[in-house]
């Protein structure tokens, strides 16, 4: 069996078992890494040393009968914008280009704790801000099945690592949608568990209301074993909650009432994906559940919402790139506020200067009361539509992406379109609802469609177990590939 | 409602991004476009509805009030553009 096609869990147990150990499957992985990033641009660092030293640590405690996690021993990939210490962490940005942080994110130190290895840093979106990995200073990460096309963002190189073999899983962050975007373009199964389930500490920060760490992986067991991992309270990030989740614990419930949402746009794609989803939602009524088709108004307007919110909240968030205490700074300038304006205008990419104008503006006190309050209070409104569907449905069920696996260089060029994609994905950042991405099937191209499950706050055990039901009824080739 | 090449000015002053006359003249359409954009805020009814700042139940989390140690003063230096003994070096303030 090759190595680099099994799944985290596999590894694990293989490793536990004395069959495998954990230099033997690091060693393949980095050379599998050695072998198609040239290509596929995925990895920003390898870490080709600390990964190796690491292993032997983890395999000497496994060696000696110390009980580790069920994933002790097995490589995770790390998407760029999550602080890794002294390895270089750069969120995919000049502006961080030679950044090495003098400490661990907690996700991270909890990855090690439980004997991962840390086998390098994903591409990605800069400052997680976009779908395609087009923004990235070291340029686009590549699909892996069509090197034309974008593995999304601002996870892909994350989803790409998965899917080509180069890691067994990979953490990636989900602001408006950046794990579940790219784990539906790479046909792989991506995470993002309630807000404060996971810690932020550590993680550059894009949208500090929105986003959390997921995972992404081969199937939905490989993401409960991570998430019961990474997950927990923790002191340096005050928005975590004590709740146990548990991850792995749901079986799949056969009467559960599923809500499959009706697109909003009217083209050829989405009625494709639509009537994907309508396929996907037959296997649910195999599965003994019940199915009833709706529509979520919100819709409407979701993505202004998020965009309004996110905007503002990079903006404060970005206000410390400075060039004061780290990261780049402008060479030619001729007093501080100079200093401020070149360096920030230099280190940051056209994206990210956006986003800070948008946010900067809708902040800014003569705006601050039409766009960015009231975009809360439209906040407020979704959350309740979203109660409402909860009262009835257990599950929600739609696509991930709002469209088929882009060319690249087919999104840069308008930006509201691009902003407007976002729709499948953004509710459940506002409200912070459980949400995953899972693949069901392939486009008229011959590229992955992911299917979306949303669930209650809290309830990431139950979207696990109907995913990781949904995909052993779906286990054939033109599922995954 | 301002021209857009004004609200560009305004906005990047603001922002401390330093923006040239090319870009402006560039990513102005654009800019307007993404203002409309957010302008379908303006239309929806939100009558009743508070802001809601965030999903997150909690409130007020304190830790307990005992000094700890935080970052050494080389591991807070490490990245710095320009340093000095145990400072970060910037042009003068004032």
């Amino acid at each position: 069996m090759d190595i680099t096609q099994m799944t985290a869990l596999s590894l694990g147990a293989e490793i536990r078992e004395g069959k495998l150990s954990a230099p033997e499957v690091t060693a393949a992985f980095l050379g599998k890494i050695e072998q198609k990033n040239p290509e596929y641009n995925v990895f920003i660092t390898v870490c080709r040393d600390e990964a190796m030293s690491q292993a032997a640590k983890v395999q000497e405690k496994i060696s000696r009968g110390e009980k580790l996690s069920p994933l002790a021993g097995v490589p995770i990939a790390v998407k760029d914008n999550i602080c890794t210490l002294g390895v270089k962490t750069t969120c995919a940005s000049r502006m961080l280009s030679d950044f090495v942080p003098p400490y661990d994110a907690t996700v991270v130190k909890k990855l090690k704790d439980a004997g991962m290895i840390i086998i390098g840093k994903t591409n990605m979106d800069e400052f997680a801000m976009g779908t395609t990995g087009e923004t990235s200073f070291f340029g686009a990460a590549r699909h892996p099945l069509d090197t034309g096309r974008t593995p999304g963002g601002s996870s892909g190189g994350s989803a790409a690592a998965v899917l080509s073999g180069m890691a067994p899983c990979a953490l990636g962050t989900d602001t408006g949608g950046s794990i579940r975007q790219p784990a539906s373009y790479c046909g792989v199964v991506g995470m993002k568990p309630s807000y404060g389930a996971v810690s932020r500490y550590g993680v550059i920060a894009h949208g500090s209301s929105l986003e959390q760490v997921g995972p992404i992986a081969k199937t939905a067991e490989d993401c409960a074993a991570i998430l019961d991992i990474i997950s927990g309270i923790d002191e340096r990030d005050s928005t975590t909650d004590n709740k146990n989740y548990d991850f792995g614990a749901d079986k799949f419930g056969e009467k559960l009432k599923i809500g499959v949402v009706q697109g909003v746009f009217a083209n050829a794609e989405e009625q494709a994906l639509n009537d994907k989803m309508l396929e996907c939602a037959k296997t649910y009524e195999k599965l003994g559940c019940e199915i009833e088709r709706f529509s979520i108004t919100s819709l409407d307007y979701a993505a202004a919402v998020y965009l309004i919110i996110s905007a503002a909240e990079a903006s404060s968030n970005l206000g410390r790139y400075d060039g004061v205490r780290f990261g780049h700074r402008a060479e030619a300038f001729c007093d501080v506020e100079c200093m401020f304006e070149k360096t920030r205008a230099e280190g940051f990419g056209e994206e990210v200067r956006r986003r800070i104008m948008i946010g900067t503006f809708v902040l800014s006190s003569e705006n601050y009361d039409k766009y960015y309050r009231n975009a809360q209070r439209a906040r407020a409104k979704i959350s309740e539509e979203l109660d409402r569907a909860f009262s009835k449905y257990d599950l929600i069920l739609c696509p991930s992406a709002s469209k088929f696996v882009p060319l690249l260089g087919q999104e840069m060029s308008d930006s509201v379109s691009r902003y407007r994609s976002d729709i499948n994905t953004v509710c459940a950042n506002l409200v912070g609802l459980p949400a995953l991405s899972m693949p069901c099937g392939l486009d008229k191209n011959g590229m992955p469609i992911g299917a979306q499950l949303i669930g209650r706050k809290g309830e990431d055990a139950k979207v696990l177990a109907a995913a990781k039901a949904f995909l052993e009824l779906n286990s054939k080739e033109e599922v995954r590939r | 409602m301002k021209k857009t090449e004004e609200i560009i000015d305004r906005t990047a002053k603001l922002a401390r991004l330093s923006v040239s006359e090319e870009e402006k003249l560039r990513i102005k359409d654009d800019f307007a476009k993404i203002l409309e954009y957010i302008d379908e805020i303006a239309a929806l009814d939100l009558a009743g509805y508070e802001p809601m700042a965030s999903a997150c139940g909690n409130e007020n989390v304190f830790r307990v009030d005992e000094a700890v140690n935080g970052l050494s003063f080389s591991d807070a230096l490490k990245n710095a553009p320009q340093k000095d003994g145990g400072f970060f070096v910037v042009p003068k303030t004032f």
